[in-house]
């Protein structure tokens, strides 16, 4: 694997502030025999950063914005088409598939003429999968791409009507059937692609051996309280006020009050009745392992939807790796059949619970609120070896490093 | 093995525990051992090891420069360093041997309750009241504790056995520092975390070894200061060394604030918020969305800002920071 090069394109960058550059920026230091290229589709519109691995460097920045004159076309075009809603509808999808198309075939020009070995592209999104296309086409590259969550789950959320949700989703599967390798975050997944022929490895927030540092055995909280955690993201809260409504009136029955402990981006929507917020911000993987690993619960709310059945059953919530890390309890709400559920009810059953397919909610609160550290260090125990035989370095990253080293 | 080899045996153990005893008697406080935990409220309850207690409770306390330590015996708390360090210590045997012991201490020869209600209110930073307690009828300890809130600025220290733990001299196996075991050497109440208000409990259940089981112990933090009836936010930004934080402050903290660390992280705190007010000042021309956008946890910070009618900035970046983002405080 020395002196490889790796070009990777991606709208996130490898920086540990975000979740998924948190993952990148592990891989990227975790292969340090290789140097890694990075072209920036910044389509969020997210902020500067330098914070990348040393073994990374910023190649190019860019984005899906119309040039003036694509621009002004679209206005034009919308003027004569005023009246007809079906025609700005073609228009709208053709002008956001033209930078699309034009960033895919400049990128795949750039890299045709580049020295790199393999290019690495990260999957968010309906645009990108258009850009990558081409870019798989004509870039003449050895491809590896890594997706977080089908891309249903994407399109689902903007709106887009079904005919136009399918053409993406066979795009998608499309790309997955001609690049080198899959990287996925569940097993579940990785186990739909390897039926369908093509090649895969499970990969997402993994842990270096001996990186879960707990610090010492404690717990902090009082017999009135239930002190739960929560690690941010912005497309589950309708699944969280169920999760934590449910929590906080069975706990107000047993005499307990909620505190939840909230890390990451700022609550949106009003404050939750009944419940008490701790916002901490965002921490870094390592400080959040060791700052939660005291408390009673944590909660995993995840898409419950029918609509989004194919990202509850084949993404994996990043999160939930931290709350394991942490030794922590873990109070779900999610599917029977989400890939979550499945892992979690066969692996860590005496500490899980799901509440959508369970009762006894009851027993888990008293359960929780169990301070003994006999019990902490069992947990603690099983959360270890759970960490180790399936979400260390050994288990996610070797197989990447096996596949590169092969190039 | 014989029974005089394991009698041999047994003896040696006892004296490599004492020494670990001595040893680690010695090692609690040092700057190295103190445990920090955080977002820890009064009301709350720390429940870890026996290897950890001392740490963790040493970890909550504010620093100080002058504490009282009711009945030492012969082992002046080691906790806390302080400039002023006074030992009330009623059994005369114990005191002559601390005075000699340690002569950069204070030492006078009383009873708890009767120093203390000499003296003034508010005179003196922390009051220690180590394995004390217990030794009196629960009344007695109550005016103790009573008395010691008066008369500390900032917090009152109790560690005790969890419960009642019997203990008569009588039956104590050897003796502490060449002097005999007597009468205050009894047991005569037993405490529980929840009996001390405006505290937090560091709580091992399994500290002593008793006769028939192990019994728990803890400590409990007072805190003397009561509340403001508004929390308040204070902004940190550079070295304070006068600012004296409340128990129930909100701490936005920058960075780069590493100098004065060991002061926040002595007292509990509802959250400690870390917040690059540094770089906010120098950027304060900037454009607001490019500031909630490039630094993290600014929207965060804006909220905090709203919401907080009372907010002190320590530090000129802080100071501006708050001249600039809530110009109404200023």
């Amino acid at each position: 694997m020395k002196n490889l090069s790796i070009a990777i394109v991606s709208d996130v960058p490898p920086d540990p502030v975000y979740t998924a550059g948190q993952v990148l920026a592990k891989i990227i230091e975790g292969t340090p025999a290789a140097n890694f290229s990075f072209f920036w589709i910044n389509q969020s519109n997210l902020s500067d950063t330098k914070n990348f691995p040393a073994n990374c460097r910023l190649q190019k920045k860019l984005n899906f914005q119309l040039g003036r004159v694509l621009s002004k076309l679209q206005h034009i075009l919308f003027k004569i088409f005023e009246y007809a809603p079906r025609a700005r509808a073609l228009i709208n999808v053709l002008f956001a598939a033209l930078p699309a198309i034009f960033l895919g075939i400049k990128l795949s020009f750039e890299l045709r003429r580049s020295a790199h070995h393999v290019v690495w592209l990260i999957l968010q999104g309906e645009k990108l999968a258009l850009t990558y296309f081409i870019l798989i086409v004509f870039s003449g590259k050895k491809i590896i791409l890594q997706q977080w969550d089908p891309v249903s789950w994407w399109t689902l959320h903007r709106g887009y009507g079904l005919r136009l949700s399918t053409g993406i989703q066979r795009l998608v599967a499309l790309l997955e059937r001609k690049v080198a390798l899959n990287l996925v975050p569940s097993s579940s997944w990785c186990e739909r692609l390897r039926m369908e022929g093509k090649d895969c490895i499970r990969i997402d927030n993994f842990f270096e051996d001996g990186e879960v540092e707990r610090g010492i055995h404690l717990r902090v909280g009082s017999d009135y309280e239930v002190n739960a955690v929560f690690l941010g993201q912005f497309y589950s809260n309708t699944e969280l006020n169920h999760l934590l409504f449910t929590l906080r009136d069975e706990a107000l029955v047993m005499g307990k009050v909620i505190i939840l402990h909230y890390f990451g981006s700022a609550i949106n929507g009003a404050p939750i009745p009944g419940i008490k917020v701790v916002n901490h911000g965002y921490l870094s993987r390592a400080e959040l392992v060791k700052r939660i690993a005291k408390w009673d619960v944590a909660l995993l709310p995840y898409p419950m939807e029918d609509r989004f059945d194919q990202a509850s059953k084949y993404s994996f919530p990043s999160k939930s790796r931290v709350y394991l890390a942490a030794g922590l309890p873990i109070l779900a709400y999610c599917k029977s059949d989400s890939s979550p559920h499945k892992f979690y009810s066969e692996n860590y059953q005496s500490f899980y619970h799901n509440m959508a397919s369970s009762t006894g909610l009851r027993d888990f609160i008293k359960l929780i609120g169990d301070k003994d550290l006999a019990l902490l260090k069992t947990r603690q125990s099983l959360s270890t070896r759970l960490i180790g035989e399936h979400f260390s370095s050994g288990v996610e990253l070797a197989p990447l490093h096996q596949f590169l080293g092969n190039i | 093995m014989s029974n005089i080899s394991f009698s041999a045996l047994a003896a040696e153990n006892k004296i490599l525990k004492n020494q670990l005893n001595q040893l680690k008697y010695f090692l609690t406080g040092s700057l190295a051992f103190k445990c920090s935990v955080d977002d820890v409220l009064p009301g709350q309850t720390i429940v870890c090891q026996k290897e950890d207690i001392h740490n963790v409770a040493a970890g909550l306390l504010f620093p100080v420069s002058s504490c009282v330590d009711i009945g030492p015996g012969l082992r002046p708390q080691r906790m806390i360093a302080a400039n002023t360090h006074l030992l009330v210590e009623p059994h005369r045997p114990y005191a002559e041997k601390i005075v000699k012991g340690y002569p950069d201490k204070l030492t006078i020869c009383s009873d708890g309750v009767t120093y203390l209600r000499t003296a003034l209110d508010k005179s003196v930073d922390t009051i220690f009241i180590l394995d004390v307690i217990e030794h009196l009828e629960k009344e007695q300890g109550f005016t103790l504790i009573s008395e010691a809130r008066r008369v500390a600025r900032l917090q009152v220290v109790v560690f005790t056995p969890l419960g009642f733990m019997p203990q008569h001299f009588s039956e104590m196996g050897e003796i502490w520092g060449d002097i005999e075991h007597n009468e205050l050497q009894n047991h005569l109440s037993g405490w529980l975390p929840s009996e001390f208000e405006q505290s937090i409990s560091v709580v091992c259940e399994d500290y002593h070894e008793g006769v028939d089981r192990r019994y728990g112990a803890f400590y409990s933090v007072i805190y003397c200061d009561q509340p403001p009836a508004q929390q308040r936010l204070v902004l940190v930004s550079e070295d304070c060394p006068d600012f004296i934080f409340k128990s129930n402050d909100l701490i936005i903290a920058d960075v780069g604030f590493c100098g004065n660390s060991w002061l926040i992280n002595s007292i509990p705190k509802h959250n400690l918020l870390t917040i690059p007010l540094q770089i906010i000042a120098e950027s304060i021309m900037e454009p607001i969305e490019i500031l909630r956008s490039a630094v993290i946890n600014f929207r965060i910070f804006e909220q905090y800002l709203e919401m907080f009618s009372d907010i002190v900035p320590i530090g000129l970046s802080a100071r501006v920071v708050l001249e600039n983002l809530k110009p109404s405080t200023t």
